[in-house]
């Protein structure tokens, strides 16, 4: 009986060690990426390591580019737009690339072109989309201005009013993205057994009851991971406002990303604080990510 | 007698075969002497440019005369210097000869020992007559110290002019040449733009660019009369780095500049160089101001152009205090890690010849030889070549560097652009003299 035991324990801990050896180069390859990046960047933003004044020059700050970074009211303000740009790019996408996939799910004929016309802005890369719609909104040439002139509106100042540019940033993002909200919850729909749907009709239920008690329920979890990852991804914005808009006018539609690169390797060359606002803005979007899991959470909690 | 003929041609066939193999080796020798160089690979970096887009077509005649080989990497401006920097700062830079300009990189360069000096090139060879190309260009490529050793060798230059259009402002009646001050063409601008109205802006001018605070110092110089400045902190910053943003010259320029900007056509406020040269050359703008003389090129070229032929070119108007602008220039660099630094040198040294200073000046409209300038004169045009003249008379320098540059040229921006939507001057300038203050302050430059 004994051995027998023994030999039992024994083949799982081959198996627990032969599980741990399986995992050692994905490990070694983690340290060398990911780990060893993110605990140098940790250590260089203790460090006032300018550039311009000499790269050989690094003189330990402790929490100096921290506290700098609360006083810096230009970081301030382009977090405040980045807020306001994801936050509005996620409303508008999540609406628009709900309905998109309710709509490909009901519809029997011609899905296909459908569903390419609204995937094929994925595939385009982000300074693209970006280049080309700052050509088509030029005030001055643009073809959307020429559009507004030829049905007798006036043109739009898309890139130079103050008011209007973060809106201009929100509709590109809409045109770009809103399919990869669709894609996910369109995967929703369809992994939901169909009788589920039948039997709610069948005992009377409307559509918007089918929608709001059988067939949200279950795309909840889709509509977690579709509005978690886009949020990460829009608070990310670079391509889009560095392109279009560069910021401008006066700072009215720079982000996050584009005000830590500025003052990184995209200008200042002021390294050391620069990825002490980096670190800070990563802590940033982790929390709010957290946030909106916890939200949808309670939102299902409370059913 | 048979064999003494068979001897002498035994004899004769050894002594061509010896010559021969001598010769050749002479030759080989010979050759060997003209392409020291033969088989080496020079990579260079080219920010996309008129310069760029002539020399390409080129570069095979020196690959073919020197044996090495040129591998150019093009890419646009917007991106062009965060590559350069990177590039500069890596430990093997992925090029040895790069464009660059008398502006932060070179002076991050210098300072981190990442551009080669090139005192020890520059006079190797008598042929290339460095001399030829103008000293006040070159001097913008010597690092700030006291032996100003050189790190670039200029290609083209700019300096900062007005464009008009000629016929507009005849059919309104205007004689340009009469327009003496800034107020003379204040008042034909609103000229213009009461007969144009919203067809034909009556200027435009660069706004949300990065680059704009180069062009800014031309507009303001022209206020600033012969007052000493210092040459890398320009007018903004004295000695003890006190900021000069109060100073009624700085303020009257960068008003000049904002007011420029608001009579721009709709979404001035984010125009770059590059849009304003696509408005003025598509007909949509009445002038063009502070800008890069070279453009000339572009606006007389039909092909790129719709007012090839109509454009009138002047140095920049009188202000009470006199006029002024300023020159920039684009050189050729080597950088300091380079395997082939002689091969880069022999490339740059093609590249900035007088032979090729002249091939190139029809695309540039800009060349730095005083030979090309002479032999070009009637190409170009009178009316062109005497705005650039006069402009160089009262021009300087117009190149600012120092730690914490980037970021105060990044606060003059939000200045011009918040003057041009209707704050007021003098609250925009005490914020702007603030954050310059701040930046100096932060940088410990200060009290150095």
């Amino acid at each position: 009986m004994k051995t027998e035991e023994n030999t039992v324990s024994h083949t799982v801990n081959r198996r627990k060690r032969l599980g741990y050896m399986y995992m050692i180069p994905s490990l070694v390859i983690l340290a060398v990426f990911v780990i060893y990046p993110v605990i140098y960047g940790a250590v260089t933003s203790l460090y006032d390591w300018d550039w311009v004044a000499g790269i050989d020059k690094k003189l330990f700050v402790g929490l100096g580019n921290y506290l700098q970074i609360f006083s810096d009211r230009l970081f301030w303000n382009a977090l405040k737009n980045t807020v306001i740009f994801a936050v509005l790019s996620l409303l508008a996408e999540f609406v628009l690339g709900l309905c998109c996939a309710m709509l490909l799910y009901k519809i029997k004929k011609g899905g296909v072109i459908f569903r390419t016309v609204l995937i094929f802005p994925l595939t385009i890369s982000d300074m693209v989309a970006a280049i080309m719609w700052r050509m088509m909104l030029d005030p001055a040439s643009g073809v959307v201005n020429q559009m507004l002139r030829s049905i007798g509106l006036k043109p739009v100042d898309w890139l130079g009013n103050a008011n209007i540019v973060i809106f201009t940033l929100v509709l590109v993002e809409v045109w770009w993205m809103t399919g990869n909200i669709t894609l996910i919850m369109l995967a929703g729909l369809q992994s939901m057994p169909i009788d589920q749907l039948e039997c709610g009709q069948i005992d009377g239920a409307n559509s918007w009851q089918r929608f709001r008690y059988l067939q949200w329920p279950h795309l909840r979890s889709f509509a977690e991971s579709a509005l978690s990852l886009r949020m990460i991804d829009l608070l990310r914005v670079f391509a889009i406002a560095w392109a279009v808009t560069q910021g401008g006018p006066n700072r009215a539609s720079e982000v996050s990303q584009q005000y830590i690169y500025t003052n990184g390797l995209g200008g200042y060359l002021d390294i050391g604080y620069s990825i002490a606002m980096a670190i800070l803005f990563s802590v940033f979007v982790v929390a709010i990510v957290a946030v909106i899991k916890r939200i949808i959470r309670i939102g299902g909690d409370n059913e | 007698m048979k064999t003494s003929k068979k001897l002498m041609a035994l004899l004769l066939a050894a002594v061509m075969i010896i010559t021969s193999f001598a010769f050749g080796t002479i030759l080989t020798g010979a050759e060997e002497a003209e392409k020291p160089y033969e088989g080496q690979t020079v990579r260079v970096l080219l920010n996309s440019h008129p310069w760029q887009q002539a020399i390409e077509p080129m570069v095979h005649e020196f690959e073919e005369a020197t044996g090495i080989k040129v591998e150019i990497t093009v890419l646009g401006e917007d991106i062009y210097w965060d590559r350069v920097n990177l590039g500069l700062s890596s430990a093997e830079p992925p090029f040895d000869v790069f464009m660059l300009s008398p502006n932060m990189t070179g002076y991050n360069g210098y300072t981190n020992g990442w551009i080669a000096n090139l005192d020890d090139y520059v006079y190797q060879s008598e042929e290339y007559d460095f001399d030829d190309i103008y000293p006040y260009i070159v001097d913008g490529f010597r690092f700030p110290d006291a032996e100003g050793s050189i790190y670039g060798i200029p290609l083209t230059m700019e300096t900062y002019i007005v464009f008009y259009r000629k016929d507009l402002f005849e059919e309104q009646g205007i004689d340009a040449s009469a327009l003496e001050t800034m107020d003379d063409w204040w008042a034909a601008l609103d000229k213009i733009h009461e007969a144009y109205g919203d067809e034909i802006a009556p200027a435009v001018i660069r706004g949300q660019d990065e680059t704009m605070p180069d062009e800014l110092l031309a507009a303001v110089y022209n206020h600033w009369g012969d007052k000493p400045y210092m040459a890398q902190r320009m007018f903004y910053f004295d000695e003890e780095w006190n900021t000069h943003f109060l100073d009624d010259a700085v303020k009257e320029g960068f008003a000049d500049w904002a007011k420029l900007l608001s009579m721009g056509p709709i979404g001035a406020t984010s125009f770059t160089w590059y849009e304003c040269v696509n408005q003025f050359a598509a007909g949509n703008a009445a002038t063009y101001w502070f800008d890069a003389s070279l453009f000339a090129g572009t606006f007389e070229d039909p092909e790129q152009s719709l007012v090839a032929g109509k454009v009138g070119y002047t140095a920049p108007p009188k202000t009470p205090t006199g006029n002024g602008t300023t020159h920039w220039a684009w050189g050729l660099g080597i950088t300091e890690a380079s395997p082939v630094k002689d091969a880069a040198w022999q490339f740059v040294q093609w590249g900035t010849s007088k032979d090729i200073n002249e091939r190139t000046a029809t695309a540039t409209y800009g060349p730095v030889r005083a030979s090309t300038w002479a032999a070009k004169s009637e190409e170009f045009g009178e009316e062109y070549c005497k705005a650039v003249d006069e402009a160089l008379n009262i021009s300087a320098p117009g190149y600012m560097y120092f730690n914490g540059a980037a970021e105060v040229t990044g606060r003059i921006i939000d200045a011009v652009v918040r003057i041009s939507q209707g704050e007021d001057l003098d609250e925009v300038m005490n914020w702007m003299d603030a954050e310059a203050q701040a930046i100096v302050e932060k940088e410990g430059l200060k009290g150095e």
